[in-house]
This record gives structure tokens, sequence and C-alpha cells, in this order.
């Protein structure tokens, strides 16, 4: 078996808490967002991220990225660990390392065309300038926004969102880069231009790229997903085969969203499967499972040490005590 | 007068929006009629654009200077556009009330949030102060917020306990009807559950009506009996909800459930191509006719009537009773 393209190892990120600024010691406060995350991801595949928001999973995706700092693990990339490169040396990386952000109308710059947003980072990655116009036009093209001349000169004002989204796309797939890492690509967008921009993202595999998708929205994962990582509270939860996550979920929280995803029959009333409760407090984890304050079947034994990811066979995994429901 | 036991409570009559952009005039609602009785739960949808926002802002009387509003909202049987503003201003909140898209994100950072759903309470119907917080306590409550909350700031809410209280402002005032957009749509799955299980409970509880407007279907379909799907400012199809998501015969209502996720199902979602027309010209025709599969001649040269079958409507040429024209 071939090295992964991406390995997350162990990865942990902590944020320190107002008051401990550079003069902090150790012992001070900190936000536990990401606690021992471990993913690999296969060239070409694509693995969706799941969770509520504050789970850490945005985290996840700025340190992948290099926008964040990990406090410790591996992020190791086609077999370099890129936490422990310098700003020069990583340089490489970031290209062949994109980010789709979420938001398309904050993430296009208002006073920039499409042509300049998408060539920007050609410019910045010195690609020959007469190479450029030829990629940015069928990077466009790429991404279904053709012909690239109806959209090159125009402002993201006059774009629609799900256009917007292809610019952001585009701009991303012009650096051809082997891993898009895509925050939450469509929340923004309605209902009716979703499916499209998935289909797109699913479409770009077939260049060899592999996606990590970070998003709430379980139902829309499982269209693409080839493996699904649920996160609650900086832990991976469950993680597997997307489809077999998806009809035998193994952990208690990977059920409730499952619950919660409104049935489009209206004799069928969604009640999430949760007992009404809060996240617990990331500056003072539990000693337990961090879900047993929202968690159905929760046990006393529930609250006495961090579950550990179980093995349930053919590949997935889940970090819960208990026995998984037939 | 004594209005009769069968009369509506609330009854919009051909609503129209025009906005006066400067280079000439935005048709952004085009006779738009529904009614309401107390405890009825209406559901708007349809993309972005299409005019949802713009009806219930109208029925508000909180369109900016440059909109054109014709048409009747009657309350009871008066028409509360007809003097203006300030005509409305008595009726606004007390009668009629509104949860605004991204309420969650519209409280007052340093105000505490007690104090904001107050506010309503003091300035329309006269409160004292003890009285006033006495309400807070009640409506807090009924939300399912812990009364002893009211001290904090909304920084130490939630989103969905933010949003939570942004629905308590809305009803501080005892209104007979409440106006939501997009309530739940930058929510998380298990908290958008949440929220749809309270806008249920209160309707009911309270006998208020409803207008829930959402790009969402399944999340409109888990709230409203009746729903009303909008294309390019126009109800294109009104029908009870189990009706209208089982026998769609709209062909842009078809498409709509077609680009719902659905998990367990075969991924096959279809996004709807092409993008909606623009307003700024008089639409000839049908407007869904550019993106529509069963389109037939007529339909690019008359725009539909509305056909009345039962306790539904639709304008489209090629609906026949049984559902979907072939």
């Amino acid at each position: 078996m071939s090295a992964p393209l991406l390995e997350l190892s162990d990865l942990t990120v902590h944020y320190p808490l107002r008051g401990a600024g550079i003069f902090s010691r150790a012992g001070h406060p900190v936000v536990h967002a990401v606690e021992g995350v471990s993913l690999t991801l296969e060239a070409g595949q694509i693995v969706a991220l799941v969770g509520e928001s504050g789970c850490g999973k945005s985290t996840v995706a700025r340190t992948i990225v290099g926008l964040q700092h990990a406090t410790s693990g591996q992020v190791i990339f086609e077999g370099t660990d890129l936490t422990r490169l310098r700003a020069g040396a990583l340089r490489p990386y970031r290209r062949a390392i994109q980010l789709v952000h979420q938001d398309p109308y904050d993430a296009l710059d208002p006073r920039m065309t499409v042509r300049s947003i998408v060539d920007e980072g050609l410019r910045i990655h010195q690609v020959p300038h007469g190479d450029r116009d030829a990629i940015v036009r069928r990077s466009l093209e790429r991404v279904g926004l053709s012909p690239a001349d109806s959209v090159l000169d125009r402002y993201p004002h006059q774009l629609s969102g799900g256009q917007r989204q292809r610019v952001a796309i585009a701009a991303a797939i012009a650096l051809t880069p082997r891993l898009l890492v895509a925050d939450e690509p469509v929340s923004m967008l309605d209902v009716s231009v979703r499916a499209s921009v998935l289909e797109l993202i699913d479409d770009l595999r077939r260049d060899g790229l592999a996606v990590l998708i970070i998003t709430h929205d379980l139902a829309g994962a499982v269209m693409l997903a080839d493996r699904i990582a649920v996160m609650y509270f900086g832990r991976i939860v469950e993680e597997g085969p997307a489809q077999q996550v998806m009809d035998s979920p193994a952990h208690p929280y990977t059920r409730a969203l499952l619950s919660a995803i409104p049935s489009p029959d209206p004799a069928v009333r969604t009640v999430p499967d949760v007992v009404p409760g809060e996240l617990p407090d990331a500056a003072h984890p539990p000693p337990g499972c961090a879900f047993a304050s929202r968690c159905p079947v929760a046990e006393a034994r529930c609250g006495e040490h961090v579950p550990p990811l179980r093995d349930l066979g053919s590949g997935h995994q889940a970090a819960c005590v208990l026995p998984v429901p037939r | 007068m004594m209005a009769s036991v069968a009369a509506p409570l609330l009854e919009v009559r051909d609503l129209g929006v025009d906005f006066d952009i400067g280079r000439g005039q935005l048709h952004a609602v085009r006779g738009v009629s529904f009614t309401l009785h107390a405890r009825d739960r209406l559901g708007i949808v349809g993309e972005s654009g299409c005019g949802k926002s713009t009806v219930v802002l109208a029925m508000m009387g909180l369109l900016p200077p440059n909109a054109e509003v014709s048409g009747q909202v009657l309350l009871n049987g008066v028409d509360i556009l007809a003097g203006g503003d300030s005509s409305m201003r008595p009726h606004r909140w007390c009668d009629i009330s509104m949860v605004f898209q991204g309420a969650m994100n519209a409280f007052n950072p340093v105000r505490t949030v007690g104090d904001q759903i107050a506010e309503p309470i003091r300035i329309h119907l006269k409160a004292s102060r003890r009285d006033a917080d006495k309400r807070v306590a009640e409506l807090l409550d009924m939300v399912g917020i812990p009364a002893s909350r009211a001290a904090r700031y909304p920084h130490e809410f939630s989103g969905g306990m933010r949003q939570r209280a942004a629905l308590a402002m809305a009803l501080a005032c005892g209104p007979k009807v409440l106006l939501a957009d997009e309530p739940t749509t930058a929510l998380d799955v298990i908290v958008q559950a949440e929220i749809l299980q309270l806008l249920r409970r209160v309707s009911d509880d309270l006998g208020v009506a409803l207008v829930f407007i959402s790009h969402d279907l399944p999340a409109v379909a888990q709230v409203t009996e009746r729903v009303a799907v909008m294309y390019a400012g126009r109800v294109v199809e009104e029908a009870p909800v189990a009706r209208l998501l089982t026998a769609p015969r709209h062909p842009y209502t078809a498409a709509l459930l077609a680009a719902i996720p659905r998990p367990g199902a075969a991924a096959t979602v279809r996004s709807i191509l092409g993008e909606p027309p623009r307003l700024d010209t008089p639409v000839v025709g049908c407007a869904f006719a550019p993106r529509c599969p069963s389109v037939a001649d007529i339909c690019r040269i008359t725009e539909p009537a509305n056909t009345f079958d039962g306790d539904a409507v639709v304008a489209c040429h090629r609906a026949t009773p049984a559902g979907l024209p072939g």
C-alpha cells in the first residue's frame, strides 16, 4: 500500500485564553479546540469532516493549510511533516494544498474582477506571465463558467452565490493543487444550487484531486464522500466508509445528527435524538466522554474516561464504550 | 363591528412591490395573495432573490423608501398598509411581529439579553420595569432558556440560544401573526430541529399564525400546514404541505424537491440548471420557462394564470390536476 496523500497524526490545537499573551507560562488556561485527531486521505479520495459549530473542524482545516499552528501532532503531506517546515520550505505545499472558504460573499474581493481573482494565486506563485491567461480561462471553464469570456471582466456582486463559489473553486484549482480543503463550501448557497457545486467537487476528483470537505450537513456529505469522520468537541468520535456510517451509525452523536435532518415528509416529525444540554466548557474539558451531557443513552461510566476509538471492522471505528445498537 | 368567526385573521391581497432603482423599476413581488387564520402556519419557499423576504418586509411596513407597495394587507379586515407608517405603527410588533434573518446576530453586544427583550414591552405596552422583567422571565421560559440568563450578555449565549431569545423578543408584545424569515438557516442541524419544534409549539400554545420563510423545503414541511412556492416575485404554486411534497404540480416545485439530499436514498440529487430571470425587465411568458424541463411554446408567450383546484392553486400552462406535466 502506498503512503497516503495526507495523514493527520494525533493533531492537537490549543488556543490560549484571553490574558494569556506572549508572557504566558505553562499552566495558563487554554481552549482545547482540536484534541488528538488522526485522519488519512488517499489521493483522489473525498473525505468529509462533519460536526457542529465549534467542534474544531474548521481549526483542523486551517491547520492543514498552514493558517494555524499545531500545538502538537503532525500534518504529514506526501511524506513530509508540514508542522516542522519554515515559511520558505512550506511555500510549495501552500500551492499544493488549496482552501475554499465557506462564504463566497466574503471570500472574493469586491473590487477585483473574476480574472484578477483567479490570476492572483498564479501571480503569487510566479507562474510565467504568458501562461496565466490560458490557465485562468481553463480553470473557469473547468468549474462550469463557460465561456470564460462571459465572466472574466465581471465583479463578484454581478454573480450569483453559486457562481461566486465556482470562481473561488476556479482560483483554487488554477494552481493545480493535489488537495482541496473545502470549508462548508455549500452551506451559504441555496438548496437548489448546492447539488451542482457538490457535483463539481465530485467531478474534480477525476483530475486526481483529493478533497477534504468540512461540513455540518451529513446528508450532503454522504452524496460524494468516500469516508466520513464525525467530530464532537475537538475529537473524532466516529470514522468510516460514508455509506456504512450513514447506514449503521455507531456513535450516539452520529445518530443524533442523522435524527435531526428534517424529513421532507410532513407526516414524519423530526425530533432530534439528544437530551437538551450544552456543550462542555472547552477550557475545562470533562474527564469522560464530552457528549455524555447530551447523550440519550449515557451511563455513569461514560463520565470516567474519554473513550478511545474502537475498531468495528471494515475500516469503521467509533469512540463509544456502549455496544452498537442493531 | 365584530368580525364573524370564519373571518380570516390576516389576508394579503394582490401584494406587489416595485423598487425604483434609478435606471428603472425592479419588480420584486407581483400579485401575491394568501389568507391566514389563527394558528395557521404558512411556509413561503423559493431561491434567493425570489421576493419571499420582500413580502414579509412589506407586511411589516419595513421596506426602504424606494419601494412602491401595491395591494392590501388586511388584519381583521382593516388594511394596515392604507395609511402609511402612522397606521402601521400600532400594529407592528403588537399584532404582526417578525424574527429576522440572522436575528441571533442582531443583539446589541453591550446590553443584556433580558434588557433588549424588555425594550418592546416597555415601549409598546408601556409596562413598568418590574412588569417588563416579569414578562421577560415568562418569555424566556417559554422558549426554553432559564430566566436567570436574562442578565447575561449576547456573547454568553450559544447561537441556538440567541435565536431562541430573538423569538422571545418577537413574541414579547403578544402578536397574533409571527413572520419568521429564514429563522434556522445559519444553525447547526440539531439546533435547527430544536428551533423548528419550538416554532410549532409556540404557534400551537399561543394561537399565533405563522409565516415561515425558507429556501429549505424539508424545514418548512416540518412546521407549516400549507406552502407557497415563489419564483421571480410570484407565487407559482400553493397547496397543503403533504400534497405539495408528494404531488407537486409546478415543474419548479418538483425541481426544488429533486434538489434535496436525503440520507439513505441513492445520490439522485439534481440541481436546477440556469439562473432566475432578471427582475428589472418585464417577464414575458412564464418566468420559469428558460429553466423548465416541461416547457412548451405557449410558456414563452403568455404568462400562465392561477388555476384553482380545491385547496390548491398553481400557475402553469402545463400543469394537470393529477400532477406534473408529462
